[in-house]
């Protein structure tokens, strides 16, 4: 009897699990410069057969579209009777936001990775916590993410000032140094999208405060501080629209004294278009603690050729092409050990020090929360209190996805 | 508390248990919950009951659910474990067996009592003890099936018995000892796995332990149903289930409609919460737009399958809001030339509707008005440039096209003609002041409302109808769930709130109610424009507004001469005119000079033209004289090698034909 059970029940799974075939691998848009992403993936496909070929997907640049094309179509195909039916249709290997790794995890539709096949040891533990749900490994980071102050070099030299280090410093010197050459003192992402969540969690973080309990007035120091730059003008009315690239563009044209962002710009700052290339700019870590972002790669449940997929990810996340990464397109590692390169001992400050934002199933809705109110205070100083005090309400509602 | 009247009311209780849930080894019990509650919801659900109307509580390792008595109990005993096969079977299918689920079921009825605490009942009672027989244990560990049931003899006696569809034979007398119960009840095991009769000899087991605390199983809930002391615990909240993951609904909205359509969707997913007893949110919904409308309907008919689709236009829509039926009947028709796209319309019912007006200046609007508020085309000069490229902007497009046509006739050799004469009269100028009046959604006319005066077109008009499209993505497995996520958000759509919001934002409501901006006029067109094919009219009025460079190669007869200014005469401000001599080279020449068409005019014999020469251009010839299009001459065979045709000018109406034959090369589509 029990081997009749066996014989009739782990053939799909073993098939699934050992499955060796043609992969498509779904990324948001390479926004790397010189498309990095598409390069590792032909390199890829050099080394193997078309047995094994990766077909690279890219969604939109916009991390809420790319999220909803992910979660619907591991829907549609959550519980098929028979996966290889829709082979074509499955993302085997998904590379995810670290913030929506457990809601896809608590959905169901990853498989579980065994932490010793992807060395995830040897990896940043912050981010492999972002990877982990339940007691179980659901991904693996691929690219660790943490904010940097990006500043005028030039500029700070011609001053006598050094890049600040802390809030009032760069309050200082952004209300200061802004008008004098007529561009914006400061521009980071406060456009209705997560990036507005991160930027003022970060903000809340350097005043002491905690984003879960806004209504502290730590948290409110923190949001108050990034209002007063809107209403002071050290940070420009168009920022209000600024996601991640539009920022990148303004500091890059020349047209900002100081830019939160993430590594990825550094290569665009250096390209021959830039303004500011050269010894025009420079980055220190942010004066707080940065959120850690970063993106995880994970094999689909609906996949049938695992084995692929798993390999993919350990060529992706292996030191070589992450070391070729981070040259190319300026990524900071998910591996610790890389961090001894003396060219990343910044980014290892940024990143070592970064905080996780919540590992929550409903993270996602949290952060919608977040954003509608934030914005409404960042653009109304005078209702941040009534605001922080709405957002911890909602904040405790939407912890539990309620 | 406990002093509160309890009062009675007939219930049809159903109790399933997860099989050894806790004995498990790195059991995920989270995944197994939502499985378990995703399972049940659908089994109600499918057999037509409201999950949110029945009462039923978390027992830790299973689920209490109380039935209204409406609900026949043959549903329950039929209909719900039938489906919850299938849906076990499907999760199951996926899981490694640490997650599998395999259940018990009990199904009693009788009299229950809701107090503050729980409910109390002996059929309550009844239930739990059938669910923790022995039988009923062996039953299902004898077999292979994901569920065993057991109901009681009076369910047995009164709903399966009668009942042929029941399949009452596969139905096995047990007898059950268990506490204060003794007596018979039947068991079922699905599908053929029935467990061999039991071996024993009939003769009492022996007696179990007499009293064990429930909550060692089933909860602290159960305590305080079978005790008297649910005081002492009053205070203590039922275990609360995880919440599933939301299903996520992507909509894509055109941008006429995008403000209200957020705003909807945010109350939708937090009206998502209401279906749900435990609050849990039960939608995500994404709203998205992409680049046009045109873009998007472009993306549909693909099946989404370029690259750019997803990075430029969003996601996979679930929904698509267009602002007009001839958007949906454009890709419909484009998806039914293309069978190997997997991607099917359902063109449902209007949201709102919004007929496309005319927005005046207050002096145009005193100097047009006709009475009711009305305007003849004829009276409108210029008007602000239209974008063909949102749906809106298709239907004022559409609307200046059926007054230049008198029809939608696109394809008439004189069309071209008069949709480019209708099409200069385009200006970028300010709308709704001086002589430039807006052509547009009556939504967008009143938004505009401190500058424009609100006019109405006198004969047939173009209604957008806003229609609701729900898209099936034919290469993936249908998604019940979301299907039902679909239905419930048109609902939503349809239902006051929204509708009121469609009105507020200057929209007409399905019911004809007017917008409460501006002052829309009562009562929608007698007459609507019926348009056939929207991409047709598009590509039509698109090619006849599109600026032009017109290489003109004329032999200066009288004749080429007269043509050449009339066609001068139809010039728009962007178009450009080069003149080119007729000689040899006359195509090398006009690629030269980015001409897009070559216009040849002649009274004679022209010399040889080289008609492969110079790369690609447009060309057309004119002949002013008896015999200059033969197909022998020169200026035939160039104007045929390139696409275009050679008039000539004999009879009344030759030089017209003439002139709309050259008009169709350069603003024909």
């Amino acid at each position: 009897m029990v081997l009749l059970l066996t014989a009739c029940t782990s053939p799909v799974e073993d098939e699934a699990t050992e499955g060796v075939g043609p992969i498509t691998f779904v990324d948001g848009v390479d926004t790397s410069s010189d498309r990095q992403v598409e390069r590792v993936v032909a390199e890829w496909n050099a080394r193997h057969s078309l047995l094994q070929e990766v077909t690279f997907k890219e969604m939109s640049p916009a991390t809420d579209i790319h999220r909803a094309q992910l979660m619907a179509r591991s829907q549609d195909l959550a519980g098929v009777p028979d996966p290889s039916a829709h082979a074509a249709q499955c993302y085997d290997v998904m590379n995810m936001d670290v913030v929506w790794t457990a809601a896809f995890a608590a959905g169901g539709y990853l498989e579980p990775l065994d932490p010793a096949e992807f060395d995830v040891d040897s990896m940043h533990d912050e981010a492999v916590r972002t990877a982990r749900y339940d007691g179980r490994l659901w991904a693996v980071p691929w690219r660790v993410d943490a904010g940097l102050l990006y500043y005028r070099a030039d500029l700070l030299a011609a001053e006598d000032e050094q890049p600040p280090r802390t809030w009032p410093d760069l309050e200082r010197l952004a209300s200061e140094l802004g008008p004098k050459y007529g561009i914006a003192g400061y521009v980071g992402q406060f456009a209705n999208h997560e990036g507005v969540v991160v930027n003022a969690m970060e903000a809340i973080w350097a005043h002491n405060g905690d984003p879960l309990h806004p209504d502290t007035p730590d948290a409110e120091a923190g949001v108050r501080a990034l209002a007063d730059g809107f209403a002071d003008g050290w940070i420009p009315q168009a920022a209000f629209e600024y996601r991640e690239e539009e920022s990148r563009r303004a500091f890059q044209d020349g047209n900002a004294v100081f830019m939160r962002n993430w590594p990825y710009v550094r290569p665009w700052l250096d390209r021959p278009e830039s303004n500011v290339r050269g010894s025009k700019w420079g980055a220190v870590p942010l004066p707080g603690p940065s959120a850690l972002g970063g993106w995880n790669l994970a094999v689909s449940r609906c996949s049938v050729h695992q084995q692929t997929a798993r390999e993919f990810i350990r060529f992706l996340t292996g030191a070589d092409t992450q070391l070729a990464l981070f040259r190319l397109a300026g990524w900071a590692p998910s591996l610790k050990a890389l961090y001894r390169e003396p060219e990343l001992e910044l980014l290892g400050e940024a990143v070592l020090t970064a905080r996780t934002r919540p590992t929550s199933a409903y993270y996602d809705e949290l952060a919608s929360v977040m954003r509608v109110l934030l914005r409404h205070a960042l653009a109304n100083p005078d209702s941040v209190e009534t605001m922080m005090r709405t957002l911890a309400d909602r904040v405790r509602e939407a912890e539990d996805g309620r | 508390m406990g002093t509160q009247p309890l009062h009675a009311v007939h219930r049809t209780v159903l109790v399933v248990d997860v099989s050894a849930y806790s004995g498990r080894p790195r059991v995920p019990q989270e995944e197994i919950r939502r499985g378990l509650y995703a399972a049940l919801e659908r089994a109600f659900v499918d057999n037509g009951l409201d999950w949110s109307a029945v009462d039923h509580e978390d027992r830790g390792d299973g689920v209490l659910v109380l039935v209204p008595p409406d609900v026949p109990k043959s549903r329950v005993v039929d209909g719900v474990p039938h489906t919850l096969l299938g849906q076990l079977r499907r999760y199951n299918a996926t899981r490694n067996e640490d997650a599998r689920i395999r259940l018990r079921v009990a199904i009693t009825a009788g009299e229950v009592q809701y107090d503050p605490e729980g409910v109390i009942g002996d059929d309550v009672t009844l239930a739990f003890r059938l669910l923790d027989s022995t039988p009923l244990r062996d039953a299902l560990d004898r077999s292979t099936a994901v569920f065993a049931l057991i109901v009681s003899d009076r369910i047995y006696t009164d709903v399966v018995r009668p009942d042929p569809a029941l399949d009452p034979d596969s139905f096995r007398s047990v007898r059950v000892d268990v506490k204060e119960v003794h007596g018979h009840a039947w068991l079922h095991v699905p599908n053929g796995a029935t467990p061999l009769p039991e071996p024993e000899p009939a003769r009492p087991r022996p007696p179990r332990p007499p009293w064990q605390p429930p909550w060692a199983r089933l909860g602290l809930a159960v305590l305080l149903l079978l005790s008297g002391a649910a005081n002492a615990f009053a205070a203590t909240p039922l275990a609360v289930p995880p919440c599933p993951a939301p299903v996520q609904l992507n909509v894509l909205t055109s941008a006429e409609k995008e403000e209200v359509v957020n705003r909807q969707a945010v109350d939708f997913e937090r009206a998502s919460r209401r279906f749900n007893p435990h609050g849990c949110k039960g939608v995500s919904v994404l709203v998205t737009r992409g680049t046009s409308a045109k873009d998007a309907a472009e993306a549909l008919a693909r099946g989404w399958a370029a690259d750019e689709d997803f990075t430029g236009q969003g996601t996979e829509p679930h929904v698509w809001l267009p602002d007009a039926s001839f958007e949906v009947d454009a890709v419909t028709d484009a998806l039914s030339r293309n069978p190997n796209v997997a991607v099917r319309l359902d063109h449902r019912h209007s949201l709102a509707r919004s007929p496309i007006v005319l927005g005046a200046s207050p002096a145009l609007a005193e100097r047009i008005d006709q009475p009711d508020r009305e305007f003849n085309w004829r009276e409108v000069g210029q008007v602000a440039a239209v974008d063909t490229s949102s749906g809106a902007g298709l239907g004022a497009a559409i609307a200046l096209a059926r007054e230049a046509l008198k029809g939608l006739a696109v394809d008439a050799p004189d069309a071209p003609l008069r949709l480019h004469k209708a099409a200069v009269k385009m200006t970028t100028a300010t709308p709704c002041a001086g002589d430039v009046a807006l052509v547009a959604s009556e939504k967008t006319v009143v938004q505009r409302e401190k500058d424009c005066v609100l006019l109405y077109p006198q004969g047939p008009s173009v209604v957008l109808d806003h229609p609701f499209v729900a898209v099936e993505w034919t290469s993936l497995p249908p998604n019940e769930r979301r299907q039902r996520v679909v239905d419930l958000f048109e609902a939503h759509l349809r239902a006051d709130p929204a509708q009121s919001a469609f009105r507020r934002a200057g929209f007409r409501d399905l019911n004809g109610g007017l917008g409460s901006r501006g002052k829309p006029r009562a009562g929608l067109p007698a007459d609507p424009v019926v348009v056939d094919d929207a991409t047709a009219v598009r590509a039509a009025w698109d090619a006849a507004a599109g600026p032009r460079t017109i290489a003109l190669a004329s032999d200066g007869s009288a004749g080429a001469e007269q043509l050449a200014a009339d066609l001068r005469g139809l010039l728009g401000p962007h178009d450009g005119v080069t003149r080119v001599p007729l000689t040899g080279d006359v195509l090398q020449e006009a690629v030269r000079r980015k001409a897009d068409v070559v216009v040849l005019l002649a009274a004679g014999a022209i010399g040889p033209v080289d008609p492969d020469a110079g790369g690609p251009v447009r060309a057309v010839g004119v002949g002013f004289a008896d015999g200059a299009c033969a197909t022998s001459t020169a200026l035939f065979k160039a104007a045929d090698a390139r696409g275009g045709a050679c008039y000539e000018t004999d009879g009344p109406e030759g030089p017209q034909r003439a002139l709309e034959g050259v008009a169709k090369s350069i603003w024909g589509r």
